[in-house]
């Protein structure tokens, strides 16, 4: 079964449908998530939310694209809420280790970019990541790194102005 | 695909220990790449916990007698699980009526001044009032997650909860009406079009009251209107009330069909 079938059979109200997506996509969106929020309380949290929301609107995946990019389009956003209702929103960045494997990352073809990232400090990169790889927007990013809209606004704008510096 | 993440990157990017660029590399590939993702470390404590999190709130137990009656007579799976965990199927609810009805019967044989009567005629109509307001909202109803997650709006929800009640409570009421030692000038109608009138009415304030507090509220005026009626005879149940009734009830309906998109809002309507 595809994913995009389990979809179609959790909107029959078949549960067995959503554990088996669960099964498959739980373990990498929790993984995504703890870069994203280091306490493992929330992310789980997040990752219940995120499965619980399929259920009730598995229709909302309109059969385009990949029912990954779905999941965590939804998983980011539960994070978000989460941290929000939290009252202390601890929010740490997972721990970065400074041998960069560029062989790797030429592999995995994010090529260019990949390069032209590794010239942004820690958090102009932090801002690129909620921004522009996760997809949330300024306000959501604001949230989930916990600084003020204009910062990341600003921050965005400096982070591109490197990026293309580098391009060139 | 034609490349992978190599095995090493993958798992110490699940520990955290990777640097970002790195990170995000694998995250825009894993994303697209179920093969990568099985390759993950998998923690099965960690995913059966999960999943048991996620099963509370999904799945509300065994498929009850109603749901599988209702699943072979070709009714949508889920749509049969919303309608068996209506509160018209509930003990409580279904003895409540009986409770009523029985009363009606046995007292209105040995009551002359029609008291009985009157307090049936007071508490029947409330009947499908109390099975909607009690069964929304998280403070009293047990089954109010499954509710939240299933796929199926509010408004609907709402009304098909509505129509079981009633039909419970109505099917119920008309079994017990033969036997109940009535006026000559009553028929069924004395109760039924005030039930509806009440139904009607508390999904219009649904609308914009949390639904107990809209039952407590319909309950609240019918008692007045009730009380008011009593210093008199029974009129308030006689043809010319009916009108009242059939009018009130279309009323409300009108504003339960133009409000029908305030039922969403959280808290509001369930």
């Amino acid at each position: 079964m595809t994913d995009a079938e389990l979809l179609a059979a959790i909107a029959e109200g078949r549960a067995d449908a959503l554990r088996e997506l669960h099964e498959r996509h739980a373990p990498w969106l929790a993984a995504r998530l703890s870069h994203r929020s280091a306490d493992r309380g929330i992310v789980d949290e997040a990752i219940q939310d995120t499965f619980v929301a399929v259920w009730k609107k598995p229709q909302a995946h309109r059969g385009e694209g990949e029912v990954g990019a779905w999941l965590w389009s939804i998983a980011i956003r539960k994070l978000i809420d989460r941290l929000r209702r939290s009252r202390a929103p601890r929010l740490e960045r997972a721990p970065v280790v400074e041998s960069v494997e560029e062989s790797v990352l030429a592999g995995i073809g994010y090529g260019d970019l990949g390069k032209v990232m590794e010239g942004l400090s820690p958090e102009l990169m932090a801002v690129v990541q909620a921004r522009i790889l996760d997809g949330l927007s300024t306000r959501e990013a604001a949230r989930l790194l916990g600084i003020p809209t204009g910062t990341v606004k600003t921050r965005l704008m400096r982070a591109k102005q490197i990026m293309r510096e580098q391009l060139a | 695909m034609s490349w992978h993440v190599d095995q090493d990157v993958l798992h110490r990017y699940q520990t955290g220990a990777i640097d970002r660029v790195v990170a995000a590399s694998v995250e825009a590939h894993v994303t697209e790449c179920a093969e990568c993702r099985g390759d993950l470390i998998l923690d099965e404590i960690w995913l059966n916990q999960s999943w048991a999190g996620i099963a509370d709130r999904v799945e509300p137990g065994r498929p009850r007698v109603i749901e599988r009656l209702l699943v072979s007579v070709g009714v949508n799976q889920h749509l049969a699980r919303v309608i068996a965990l209506s509160p018209a199927f509930r003990v409580s609810f279904v003895l409540a009526v009986i409770l009523v009805m029985g009363f009606a019967v046995s007292a209105s044989a040995s009551d002359p001044n029609g008291w009985a009567f009157r307090v049936f005629l007071f508490l029947a109509p409330l009947l499908p009032v109390a099975g909607i307001a009690l069964a929304y909202g998280s403070l009293v109803d047990a089954a109010h997650e499954l509710t939240l997650s299933s796929p199926i709006d509010s408004f609907r929800l709402l009304v098909l909860r509505a129509i079981t009640v009633l039909i419970v409570s109505v099917g119920i009421g008309l079994v017990a009406w033969p036997f109940i030692d009535t006026p000559s000038a009553f028929g069924p109608s004395a109760w039924l079009a005030p039930a509806l009138a009440l139904t009607l009415t508390t999904l219009a304030l649904a609308s914009r009251f949390e639904a107990w507090i809209a039952g407590a509220m319909v309950a609240g005026g019918w008692a007045t209107a009730m009380a008011l009626a009593l210093a008199g005879d029974l009129e308030t149940f006689n043809a010319g009330a009916q009108s009242v009734y059939v009018l009130a009830g279309i009323v409300a309906g009108l504003v339960v069909a133009v409000r029908r998109n305030s039922y969403d809002r959280e808290g509001v309507g369930r």
